[in-house]
């Protein structure tokens, strides 16, 4: 039995942030989630986009909390060693009736207090982004819109919290919840129970079966899919603003996206599923995606993707952020509602929710000593010759590179293992280090990797997994 | 008995036919060469495959050393010598043409090693 | 950061890098380096435990291992240096810069031999849709799983593509006491050599699926099951057939890519067909001091023929390197009718003979091979048999080579086409 007096399911953006806030206080912390891996499902397989509210619905809480959020966002970037690119976004206006959508746009985006989201001629758009289609009749342009790995972000904030104390609890299932005279007693998971005074449902995706152990569920989330395409480094044709679709009531569309680790992403699709653990790529949605993009920016060489992927986000009904502290059970605060756009917001919810209990009687005594900053992994591929040697001085295994194609090292990869809330498997691994994201899709390090982590972690190398419970990369007898 | 066999001596390919009762009274059409002719009889009387597989070693960087037979050996225990080379085990160092066993399976074939792997400490 | 400065550096240990250096120090070149990742020499023939190496260079069939062992053993006798464990990350002019664990060095060099090979063809490439679960490897990944880590990769497995490492696996795999169930071919025909179809596949009973291939992936965490269906004449799949085939691996040996990004370094021009360096008949990229060989420049059917331009690239780097390699005019070669390419692309008029390495584009019966300039057929060669799979090489003797007009064109035509 575990006790503790926050307890956070779901360690995606949200859990993540919220873990981080609470670590400024002198309270036990702790987080589980029923991956191996901190980042969650939707937050770890999206765009990675820091946009401002412009197009948010006006009034609501969503539209609030983006707004503060992103206002933050740079300045928590900064101190959790972050990489940003602060290139803007430009949504190119194709078709005489967009002209119409546009205006409504601009306005929108004045009454959510962004000022910034103007519409240019095409001469101009076309001058900034060169690669858009010459036909455009203009376009909108947002210059505050960035883009971050959002992976990178989500586990910063888990290790910056875990050194400030948070527990993370990780391969570690929320079953069940013990819930009588209007008090949770017990949390079931697949490992330890776990007693705690304060339960945050922050659990994205499956958020509506969490709220239903506490008999708390007046919503349903549904599974949106959404593919992209990623770009190798070396494709001819990069836009240097992300370019996105004018949104239609219908959909969002189609974003052509510049990272910060220097790969296009293009996509995504948006289907609705039933399966929450539905992550097939389809011959239709690529070939949606690919036609889109291609009439934005038409010289994309699609020939050049080194990997397909899908993300699922969770589709609230009724819609909206809803962040709600329980009247009939003491202690229970249901987050749910959070979308796409809790990349951004979830440092707004997390004060959001801090304060919230604060008013609701919790003591918050601000610890003495708390760590605001956080190094990131020093990335050899991107130093010059001198600092690669100096780094190799340093520490040899800098000097040993196990992804050809990245060039990571093996530094890199043990400072993945050892840091804490660590890599325990290869897309682990990857998803902070790039071990495997290159044009050969790990195909040359994944055998090293593989020894690596068994040797790192005292496992037999049966044992070493993808991802997940059982994704198992040998024959395990 | 009538059968076609490709011959994989020469790119050619030679779809070579074959129709017999025994060896001796095989009647063969469709090859191009001589060697075609004992590529064929070969394949439809005694098929032999040179074995090639690898087997465990202590002792050395490496987990598994690499090894073959010194000449094909009948088709049908290739199986056969797959499991049996799983039971052995060496220790480093051996040299690449050492003899590992020398009358592999009674086909009087030799079996050896095809790497060189010094001992960890040299 | 550590400096030194070498004749004739060489990028990568395994059979190209290994005969070019031994190539260059028989010609001429005092110091010669091979720059090599990985703590031995022998490159991918390390892991190519099986036998059909060597019949022609050697005129013995040998196992990959022994292959290399043979060339490694040559390199050290010819005394040259080895750099292993350390990876060569970037050409800057005539610098070559390289990475271990003492730190950065910087080779400065008369000559560079590309010899780095190539990388598999992925999943992503062919855009497979479905889920990306564990258990989906690249052939000769699994390959090094198997021969060099010892590791057993899956009970159950299909192979999409007949490439012949993934035919090897399959028997690999299969002798290894695995159940493969299939070999999925999009093409009407083979993509490896008929020799491995018979003893890796027929041997063991393994169905061929020509005209199909892989439209979903099944299962969450490991490989469940792939979906397969049959294509049309237009290798789009017709859906209505699909079927499932449960597994639990599914291996890919859907072509090779010359691993080029070092290349690219030194803003070498390369070709859009062999994704290879554009060279001469000396291997000689358009940066006159870069030379090039073995999959890196092209992917190769057979390692002996490997040997044998990497010893022209070895050769003619030294001579560079030493100042006697005379710059003359060139003239571009092209692929003509039912040819996908050609290697050299250009060739220098000199008076000696010069190899020209091509392949077809469909495979066929009572094949015409020619090469043509402007003024007319310069040789022809007829063949009973010709498959893309194979390489072709024609040889242009000397006393035709001084006397070429315009540019060269190399041209198949089959009498009977196999499909």
């Amino acid at each position: 039995m575990i006790k503790t007096d926050v307890l956070i399911i779901g360690a995606g953006a949200v859990g993540c942030a919220l873990a981080r806030e609470l670590s400024k206080y002198d309270i036990n912390v702790t987080v589980c989630d029923k991956n191996d891996d901190v980042g969650g499902d939707a937050s770890k397989s999206n765009s990675g986009l820091f946009s401002t509210s412009a197009t948010m619905p006006v009034g609501t809480l969503e539209c609030k909390l983006r707004t503060i959020a992103h206002s933050m966002m740079m300045n928590i970037c900064k101190d959790l060693d972050v990489p940003v690119i602060e290139c803007g976004s430009i949504a190119p206006i194709l078709y005489p009736d967009q002209l119409e959508t546009a205006k409504g746009l601009t306005e929108k985006a004045f009454l959510n207090g962004v000022y910034d989201y103007e519409i240019l001629p095409a001469k101009d758009i076309l001058e900034m982004e060169p690669t858009l289609n010459p036909e455009i009749l203009g376009g909108i342009y947002s210059p505050r819109d960035k883009q971050a790995n959002q992976f990178i972000l989500v586990s910063a904030m888990a290790e910056n919290a875990a050194e400030n104390g948070v527990q993370f609890i990780l391969d570690c299932k929320v079953m069940g919840m013990d819930v009588s005279n209007g008090k949770i007693h017990k949390v079931h998971t697949s490992k330890d129970d776990i007693e705690a005074k304060w339960v945050i449902n922050a659990a994205g995706l499956y958020c509506d079966e969490i709220s239903k152990m506490v008999d708390e569920c007046d919503f349903t989330v549904h599974p949106r899919k959404g593919e992209f395409y990623v770009f190798s480094h070396d494709t001819p044709v990069k836009v240097s603003h992300i370019i996105s679709s004018v949104p239609s009531p219908k959909t969002r569309g189609v974003l052509v996206i510049p990272t910060v680790d220097n790969n296009m992403l293009v996509g995504p699709t948006a289907d609705d599923v039933e399966d929450k653990t539905d992550k097939k790529t389809t011959s239709e949605g690529l070939a949606s995606i690919k036609a889109q993009a291609l009439k934005m920016v038409p010289g994309l060489h699609f020939e050049d993707t080194i990997t397909q992927f899908v993300g699922v986000r969770p589709a609230r009904i009724p819609e909206g952020y809803d962040i709600r502290f329980s009247e009939k059970v003491k202690g229970f605060i249901g987050i749910s509602g959070v979308r796409s756009t809790g990349l951004t917001a979830s440092v707004g919810i997390a004060g959001y929710v801090v304060h919230g209990m604060k008013e609701a009687g919790l003591e918050l005594n601000r610890k003495v000593g708390w760590k605001r900053t956080r190094k990131g992994i020093i990335r050899f591929a991107d130093k010059t010759n001198e600092e690669k040697d100096a780094l190799i001085k340093n520490d040899p295994l800098y000097g040993k590179i196990v992804c050809r194609c990245e060039q990571v090292t093996e530094s890199e990869i043990l400072q993945a293992i050892h840091r804490p809330v660590g890599a325990k498997t290869l897309d682990a691994v990857k998803r902070r280090v790039r071990a495997g994201m290159g044009r050969c899709q790990s195909g040359f390090c994944s055998p090293i990797v593989i020894e690596i982590i068994a040797r790192e972690l005292g496992i037999p190398e049966e044992d070493v997994r993808k991802r997940g419970e059982k994704a198992f990369m040998l024959d395990k007898q | 008995m009538k059968r076609t066999v490709t011959c994989t001596v020469c790119p050619n390919g030679c779809e070579i036919g074959i129709e017999y009762n025994t060896k001796e009274d095989a009647v063969l059409n469709g090859y191009g060469c001589k060697r075609g002719v004992s590529y064929a009889l070969d394949e439809c009387f005694e098929p032999k495959r040179t074995f090639t597989s690898s087997v465990k070693i202590s002792g050395s960087d490496r987990r598994v050393l690499p090894v073959r037979t010194t000449k094909p050996i009948p088709k049908s225990i290739l199986m056969k010598a797959a499991k049996e080379v799983e039971g052995i085990s060496l220790k480093a160092p051996i040299k690449c043409g050492e003899v590992i066993e020398n009358d592999f399976l009674n086909t009087k074939a030799k079996l050896i090693a095809t790497m060189t792997l010094e001992g960890e400490n040299a | 950061m550590k400096d030194c400065n070498y004749d004739i550096v060489v990028v990568g240990g395994g059979p190209a890098g290994l005969a070019a250096a031994i190539s260059a120090k028989k010609n001429g070149a005092e110091k010669v380096v091979v720059i090599e990742r990985e703590n031995r020499l022998g490159g991918i023939l390390k892991q190519c435990i099986h036998a059909g190496f060597g019949l022609q260079y050697f005129g013995e069939e040998l196992t990959g291992p022994e292959y290399a062992e043979r060339f490694s053993v040559l390199a050290k006798e010819n005394g040259i240096d080895f750099l292993l464990n350390t990876t060569a990350i970037e050409i800057n002019e005539k610098t070559l810069i390289c990475v271990n664990t003492d730190g950065v060095i910087n080779i400065s060099f008369g000559a560079l031999v590309l010899a780095m090979g190539c990388r598999e063809r992925t999943r992503a490439n062919l855009m497979i849709p479905g889920s990306r679960p564990a258990g989906i490897y690249t052939a000769g990944t699994a390959q090094k799983l198997i021969n060099i880590y010892g590791h057993r990769i899956g009970k159950e497995v299909v192979i999409l593509g007949s490439g012949d490492i993934g035919m090897i696996m399959a028997r690999r795999l299969s002798l290894g006491g695995a159940k493969v169930k299939a070999v999925i071919e999009i093409m009407p025909y083979l993509a490896g050599l008929v020799r491995n179809k018979i003893q890796c596949l027929d041997d063991f009973d393994i169905p061929l699926m020509l005209s199909h291939t892989v439209v979903d992936i099944n299962g969450i965490d490991r490989v469940e099951s792939v979906t397969v269906a049959p294509v049309d004449e237009n290798r789009r799949p017709v859906m209505e057939k699909v079927e499932t085939i449960s597994c639990d691996t599914l291996l890919l040996s859907v072509g090779l890519i010359p691993e080029n990004e070092l290349t690219r370094s030194a803003d070498v021009t390369l070709s859009g067909i062999t994704k290879g360096a554009v060279v001469n008949q000396f291997k000689q990229t358009d940066k006159p001091y870069i030379f090039a060989c073995g999959n890196v420049l092209h992917v190769n059917d057979l390692v002996d023929h490997v040997s044998h331009e990497s010893e022209d690239a070895g050769k003619f780097a030294a001579l560079y390197a030493l100042g006697k390699l005379e710059q003359n005019n060139e003239i571009p070669v092209t692929p003509g009718d039912g040819v996908r390419y050609v290697c050299p692309q250009r060739i220098a008029c000199e008076n000696a003979d010069v190899d020209l390495y091509f392949r077809t584009l469909i495979p066929g019966r009572q094949t015409t091979l020619t090469v043509l300039d402007d003024s007319g057929i310069l040789i022809t060669k007829k063949l009973i048999r010709t498959t893309p799979g194979t390489i072709e090489k024609l040889t242009i003797p000397a006393d035709k080579v001084k006397k070429i007009k315009g540019k060269i064109v190399v041209c198949a035509e089959h009498k009977e086409v196999c499909i």
